[in-house]
């Protein structure tokens, strides 16, 4: 049962074989709860909203194909649940932006442990900075699992258009990043 | 040959693993041969190397949480199935009208008899809350007992512990856990989880089966600790099948025959 695809896998939850589903949220739960903690930084809202997505993977079971992607499926759904969230509360939270701690690599030197604190805490700022759509193209890229062509899946465009948004979306925190790091 | 421009367009692409391998041997090749870029995109690699965010741990709560929703769900859905099923039975009219009236006496006299029986139902009700939680352990202990990390596996021995009874299913799945687990240290704490339900012959047979396909002087050692305390009898010519063996370790060896002699 475990070297099953994925899709395998979701046909049988479709079929009613719904206990099939605790492989998939142990394949994918890790995932999902990064996604939406790198939205959100609240690692107990983020595991709600996984919560939420299976839910909702259940809800529309029927609507997943043979021919569908799951991994794009599932992170549509992810998509929706984090728009559906923020809709509701109207605000984007950014206030614990600076209290995200690393920990420090005991072999490199002082300084550049703080070179490396300071820079990524520039990146974190510029990233908080961005709209939300392109600050969810981001942390989408990062996703091993998800090439352009299923970052189009997911937003609903083609693969070439997903790879000039996710350029944009890198440039334009590039120049905020940038400009945090002068001032 | 690639030019700059090139270059410059595709290393994002090439970082985040978008290119095919000629694509990537493409870049590849541009930088070796143009080391002044080298420097440009090692900027760009730390720029998209620090963009990955160290993420907390998922709670254990997340997980009961979640398989809560499935088993409550499998519920629904087996109810909602056999009630379309009698549906279906009954769609004759003179049935139909015969199983409302049968139906609506039926519902008033639990009714009635519901209002009077206000605290039978209150224990019923935790009796069930009860089971609903056990079964999600269950469900819990036999998916996380499939996961290919050693770390799940063992999670899911020492949920085991946690559940008021066993099913029978989750025996066979401890069973199969300590008789082909590759992992050493999800053996012994299927030993010991199992150890807790001597009481049925089943886990007891079970155990002494289980002596002669163990490998690990560990678990053998700890299997001939534990016949001594339950007084098995029976595991007393497992051990000694396994004594004969040459390749069996010299200490499990030595463990085995002073087991031999406290069980008799």
């Amino acid at each position: 049962m475990n070297n099953l695809s994925d899709s395998t896998l979701m046909l049988k939850v479709k079929s009613g074989e719904s206990h099939t589903l605790g492989l998939l949220y142990e394949r994918y739960k890790k995932r999902l709860f990064g996604f939406f903690y790198q939205m959100n930084k609240n690692a107990s809202l983020s595991e709600d909203l996984v919560q939420n997505v299976f839910i909702r993977v259940l809800k529309y079971k029927n609507t997943y194909t043979e021919e569908s992607n799951f991994v794009s499926w599932l992170f549509k759904i992810a998509r929706n649940e984090n728009y559906d969230y923020f809709r509701k509360q109207k605000k984007y939270n950014y206030d614990d932006i600076d209290t995200i701690s690393y920990a420090l690599n005991g072999t490199d030197s002082i300084e550049k442990d703080i070179e490396l604190l300071e820079r990524k805490r520039n990146l974190k700022i510029a990233i908080a900075k961005l709209p939300i759509e392109k600050k969810e193209l981001i942390v989408l890229s990062k996703l091993k699992e998800l090439k352009y062509k299923e970052i189009g899946e997911i937003i609903g465009c083609t693969e070439g258009n997903a790879r000039t948004k996710v350029h944009r979306a890198l440039n334009d925190l590039r120049g905020v990043y940038l400009k945090i790091e002068k001032s | 040959m690639m030019d700059y421009k090139e270059f410059k367009n595709n290393s994002i692409d090439y970082l985040s693993g978008n290119l095919s391998i000629t694509e990537r041997q493409k870049i590849e090749a541009f930088l070796k041969e143009n080391p002044q870029y080298h420097n440009e995109f090692n900027e760009e690699k730390l720029f998209w190397n620090d963009l990955t965010e160290e993420i907390p741990e998922t709670t254990t709560a997340m997980d009961v949480n979640f398989y809560t929703m499935l088993n409550s769900h499998k519920k629904e859905h087996n109810k909602e199935s056999f009630f379309t099923k009698t549906m279906l039975f009954f769609s004759s009219n003179l049935l139909k009208r015969l199983v409302y009236t049968f139906t609506i006496l039926t519902v008033g006299f639990f009714l009635g008899k519901g209002l009077n029986t206000e605290r039978e139902t209150t224990k019923e009700t935790i009796q069930f809350a009860k089971k609903e939680t056990e079964d999600v352990r269950s469900q819990l202990v036999l998916t996380l007992l499939e996961q290919p990390s050693a770390n799940k596996r063992l999670q899911a021995v020492s949920e085991v512990t946690k559940l008021n009874s066993v099913t029978e299913t989750i025996i066979k799945a401890l069973f199969s856990t300590l008789n082909n687990d590759s992992n050493v240290n999800v053996r012994l704490s299927a030993v010991e989880a199992l150890s807790n339900y001597t009481n049925i012959p089943l886990v007891r047979e079970g155990l002494i089966a289980s002596i002669l396909k163990q490998k690990s002087p560990l678990v053998q050692i700890t299997l001939a600790d534990l016949m001594v305390v339950l007084q098995e009898k029976k595991a007393v010519e497992s051990f000694k099948q396994l004594i004969e063996e040459e390749n069996v370790n010299e200490s499990a060896k030595q463990k085995m025959e002073e087991s031999i002699n406290r069980i008799i």
